[in-house]
């Protein structure tokens, strides 16, 4: 065996010759056969008093959420409703989370630094950099994640995500992909590395590709909150009170069916060029509905969510929080690092509709989508240096002269800046453990890349286009 | 731990000291597998027998790789293997591969298939195949709470006696029936029970000769092969993994040995 | 390399003609290559003198016995490359051709042996054509022309020619593939209206030249009740009678594995929105599926038995 392939021993040149002998179909049979079998088995063994295994109320609200005139309102309504609750409801967690842990704890450590008289800098380091960053992470983040992912909990635990893949299923094959990228979305509406690794669930490699490459337009974890806050703060606040959480609603709603449409059209672009090919096959069984367990689908995935949020606020946070304090108070020919920084990106921020603290701010948070928002809020507070603001900025969701908006106008911010800011947080690079995962999944840097690259490029002609047309009509 | 009175059980009720150890899985005595049909409550038994909280979700394709628990009966440690949910052993997309690999190379002592009671048919059709690979099995018919809702009656005893092995009625979600499962796991991890399970035959009798004689064939070099029909009927198919597994020669590593006892690893 | 593939593809339309029973010559070998005469002639010479082929005077060209045994290693790699773009990619069938007509010059022996060992060594590859197996064995099949059976004929198509492209497109859009048995409505000219498997279909003078046909196996016959599972209507019921043949590799495990087999009764449960996919309730659990997959489902309306 020198080279070349290894001859087959006897036994498979063996099975070899007499493959060609099989009769037609043996498979086909075979499965025939085992169906029969198991079949025959049941019929003996199982007493069915009711005709039909489907209730009356299940084929209903079946109707109602897969007809034709009601399927996709059904679905937007939903969602809707998830995301208002959300709304609604951080509000009263996170303010309670600011209150403490930024107004009364930050004052509290600090004392207790002066009271041992901590060197500046390390009291810098450890309590306006790190302590700061992850409390604003685990007060803007937690809440909203802690509403949202239980009573998305509840609808997958109810049967609804296989409903969603079989409304959508139609426009995924007109776009070449794969009917189950929808439940690869649902999984990424929670986080978009858990949205690759899910989409295992795809068997043809091609369409798997689409569904990871695009899996990015899901909103994730990381990036839900940053559109509630914004769009509380700068579209909910153009409303009278009763208003303002329908709007801001709205708002974030638009965002995320923008995502659901850009899915929809890279997977287009994606599967006449790189990825060229036609949709192949889709088969998804439809559960009968549960009755979820309620109560305890709240409680363990409140636990399961918490964990991850803070979790991740140690992991991530922290350290971006040093290299925030870092970048604020190392000082290069009379500027801080932060302000060369802004200051340099600021013409190209303003380009696309968003300034150089933000744009500092996604370089900061390349690691995790978490820190984007309180890394903004620290920066404009260095270059605004409305210093009160580190005690102050607890009442985040009160948007009526409260202290988060007025900083977010003293740092030039504009409704353009707003909107731009919830598609560009929308639409930019995954975060690292998802181009991690993409790679691990892929085992592709070319894949990777394309993952990486498509939609930071997507954001920033749409920004630019959005930023244009603002500047076209107002001025 | 409630303890449920399971008829045709005789270990039932005697006493099963169960302790749910969790992802603590050092120094197992006996590995074993859960699978069965996408969605039919296998990660709600794996929580329920080791206590940790493996996601579930009500579709098919919930889990995708395989996660790892423990549990413990008197002395005895178990490594209990949660598996994605598979339609058939004969093809498979890439999660259902993870599954198949794992009953046919991962040789778990014991095999536990969670079917899903208002759909028998359907799950007795990946039953009968799994027996096909290993004898040491026990059912669990999960969701009987759903069927009852439905006014469907499984006769458990009789399905136990026409399939060879154990069949345990289980409402998992509500820990009905766990006690009972884990007393048939016990029997036949130990050898206590002894299953002769219900093994199918290709209906084309050219097709059968063919496979006895390349099953002969195999039987010659691994005589203790159990599933030696099954891997010559997959063979004749141009099943690649198993055809690897001929070449490379990891088909010696499924011989059973009569019973692996204690395991445990250094 | 440009030499070998002129090589390669020459011999391999001297085995295509010799196996459909048509003689090469340089005037054939120009048609298909597309090249001018004059190349088609020195390229034959050139395969004469490498003893690859031998001149049989009058511009006929036979295939010597090494000729053949490398014709045959080509369409070998050509077909299982087929085979694989049909199983395992997303590829329009249109596209499969072409690619393979590419890859089947590079693929190296050792590759080839791979690809076929991957597909767990299929005999017949998408067009229904066989596939030579390492030794170069080949059976012997010859088909008529579908256009030159008379009416009412009944048969099988034994192979669905590739080339050239664009009427082999219309016939992939029409979902005809071979293994499928037919029965002759009209014939017109060259074109024909044809029954297929429950589909009526009507082809043009150019498709029908490339779909070659077969008799029935003896004992078989068609089906005239057959209609397919994307044919049923809410309400009604359907029994199964097979899978089409043109649901193949993993598509046709999946659906046999979800209770698709024959015998199973199956009826609509849900329709989407857009009335594609539908979900069906087979063996007891609904199941969604795209209508090109139904499409694939041979039943008997009204879940009569035959
Ligand atoms: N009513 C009822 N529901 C159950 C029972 N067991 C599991 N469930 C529910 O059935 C659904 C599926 O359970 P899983 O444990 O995720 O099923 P699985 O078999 O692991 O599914 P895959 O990983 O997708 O193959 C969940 O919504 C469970 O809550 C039961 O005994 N009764
Ligand atoms: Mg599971």
């Amino acid at each position: 065996m020198s080279s070349g392939t290894e001859q087959p021993s006897g036994l498979l040149a063996e099975v070899d010759r007499m493959r060609w002998a099989m009769p037609p179909q043996a498979h086909d049979r075979w499965v025939e056969h085992l169906y029969a079998e198991a079949a025959g088995i049941a019929e003996h063994r199982v007493a069915a008093a009711g005709a039909s295994t489907r209730r009356a109320w299940e084929r209903r609200l079946d109707r109602w959420l897969t007809s034709r005139a009601t399927g996709v309102p059904a679905m937007l309504l939903i969602f809707a409703g998830v995301l208002w609750l959300t709304i609604v409801g951080a509000n009263y967690p996170s303010s309670f989370l600011a209150a403490n842990l930024i107004d009364r704890g930050l004052p509290f450590l600090k004392g207790l630094a002066d009271a041992v008289s901590l060197p500046w800098w390390l009291s810098g380091v450890l309590l306006d950099g790190m302590y700061l960053t992850t409390a604003w992470v685990v007060s803007v983040m937690l809440p909203p994640m802690a509403i949202f992912f239980p009573l998305f909990t509840i609808l997958e635990d109810f049967g609804y995500l296989p409903r969603v893949a079989f409304v959508l299923d139609n426009s995924f094959r007109k776009v070449g992909a794969h009917g189950k990228q929808a439940l690869t979305m649902c999984m990424g509406f929670g986080c978009n590395a858990a949205g690759v690794i899910a989409t295992r669930v795809i068997d043809s490699p091609r369409e798997r590709l689409i569904a990871i490459i695009t899996n990015n337009f899901a909103l994730c974890n990381g990036r839900w909150p940053t559109q509630i806050l914004i769009a509380t703060v700068f579209f909910g606040a153009l409303m009278p009170g009763p208003l303002q959480g329908l709007t801001a609603t709205a708002a974030v709603l638009t965002i995320a069916v923008l995502g659901v449409a850009l899915m929809f059209g890279t997977s287009a672009f994606l599967s006449r060029t790189v990825l060229k090919g036609v949709a192949s096959t889709f088969s998804l069984e439809l559960p009968p509905y549960r009755p979820p367990a309620i109560l305890r689908t709240l409680y363990t995935s409140l636990i399961d969510r918490t964990v991850f949020v803070l979790w991740r606020a140690v992991l991530f946070a922290m350290p971006a929080g040093l290299a925030i304090w870092l970048i604020s108070n190392i000082h290069v020919a009379g500027q801080s690092v932060a302000a060369w920084m802004i200051a340099g990106l600021d013409p190209v921020g303003l380009l696309i509709g968003l300034n150089g603290v933000i744009l500092v701010a996604y370089i900061v948070a390349i690691p995790a989508n978490e820190i984007v928002i309180p890394t903004i809020l620290m920066l404009t507070v260095l270059t605004t240096g409305m210093t009160e603001v580190g005690s102050g900025a607890g009442v985040i969701f009160e948007t009526q002269g409260a202290p988060l908006s007025a900083l977010l106008h003293a740092g030039g911010w504009t409704t353009l800046t707003a909107a731009c800011l919830m598609l560009f947080s929308l639409i930019h690079n995954p975060c690292s453990t998802t181009i991690y995962t993409i790679y691990k999944e892929t085992g592709s840097v070319r894949w990777t890349v394309w993952a990486t690259l498509l939609p930071i490029g997507i954001g920033v002609v749409l920004c630019a286009a959005v930023a244009a047309g603002w500047h076209l009509l107002a001025g | 731990m409630s303890k449920s009175a399971q008829p045709g059980c005789a270990n039932c009720g005697a006493s099963l000291a169960h302790e749910q150890t969790g992802l603590s899985v050092q120094g197992w005595n006996y590995v074993v597998a859960l699978a069965g049909n996408p969605n039919t409550g296998k990660s709600t038994v794996f929580n329920a027998l080791t206590g940790l909280r493996q996601h579930t979700g009500n579709w098919p394709g919930k889990t995708i790789s395989r996660a790892e628990g423990g549990f413990r009966i008197g002395n005895d440690r178990y490594k209990l293997v949660d598996l994605p949910g598979t339609y058939s052993l004969l093809s498979a997309s890439p999660d259902e591969e993870v599954a198949r690999s794992f009953l046919l190379f991962g040789r778990p002592d014991v095999t536990v298939i969670v079917a899903d009671a208002t759909r028998l048919e359907r799950n007795l059709n990946l039953a009968l195949q799994v027996l096909q690979i290993t004898s040491r099995v026990v059912v669990c018919l999960n969701l009987v709470d759903e069927a009852r809702a439905h006014g469907i009656d499984v006769d458990t005893t009789g399905l136990a006696r026409d399939l060879g092995v154990p069949v345990i009625p289980t409402v998992a979600r509500d820990g009905e029936g766990i006690d009972a499962l884990l007393a048939a796991i016990r029997d036949v991890a130990t050898g206590s029970l002894v299953c002769s399970p219900r093994r199918v035959r290709h209906p084309n009798p050219a097709l059968r000769a063919a496979i006895d004689r390349i099953a002969g064939h195999l039987r010659k070099d691994y005589p203790h092969l159990q599933q030696a029909e099954w891997i010559a009927q997959r063979l004749l198919a141009g099943d690649t993994r198993i055809r690897q597994a001929v070449e490379s020669g990891e088909l010696a590593e499924l011989v059973d040995s009569p019973l692996r006892e204690t395991g445990v690893p250094a | 390399m440009l030499d070998r593939i002129a090589t390669e593809d020459a011999l391999k339309h001297c085995h295509e003609c010799e196996y459909r029973g048509r003689p090469a010559t340089a005037e054939s070998l120009a048609g298909a290559m597309g090249t001018p005469l004059d190349d088609a002639s020195a390229l034959l010479a050139r395969l004469v003198e490498r003893s690859f082929l031998t001149a049989q005077g009058q511009g006929l060209y036979a295939l010597t016995d090494e000729g053949r045994v490398y014709a045959r290693r080509v369409v070998r790699a050509h077909r299982l490359y087929e085979t694989a773009l049909a199983r395992d990619t997303g590829f329009p069938e249109s596209d499969w051709h072409a690619r393979a007509e590419r890859k089947e010059h590079v693929l190296t022996d050792d590759e080839v042996e791979h690809l076929s060992q991957r597909l767990g060594h299929p005999r017949w590859d998408p067009h229904g054509d066989p596939i030579p197996t390492s030794e170069g064995d080949l059976p012997d099949l010859h088909g008529l022309e579908i256009s030159g059976c008379p009416e009412g004929w009944t048969g099988r198509i034994t192979h669905v020619e590739d080339e050239p492209n664009a009427p082999y497109e219309r016939i992939t859009r029409l979902g005809l593939v071979a293994g499928m048995r037919v029965r002759i409505l009209s014939v017109d000219g060259g074109r024909c209206r044809i029954s297929a498997d429950g589909r009526v279909m009507t082809l043009d003078a150019a498709m029908a030249a490339q779909v070659h046909v077969g008799e029935l196996a003896p004992g078989e016959s068609i089906d005239d009740g057959l209609a397919r599972l994307s044919d049923l209507a809410e309400g009604g019921s359907a029994r199964v009678v097979g899978l089409g043949p043109g649901c193949r590799g993993a598509e046709r495990n999946r659906l046999l594995d979800l209770g698709v087999v024959p015998g199973s009764v199956i009826e609509i449960d849900l329709v989407s929105p857009s009335g594609n996919p539908t979900a069906y309730r087979i063996r007891g659990a609904s199941i969604a599926l795209r209508r090109e997959q139904a499409d694939h489902v041979y039943v008997h309306l009204g879940g009569t038995a035959p």
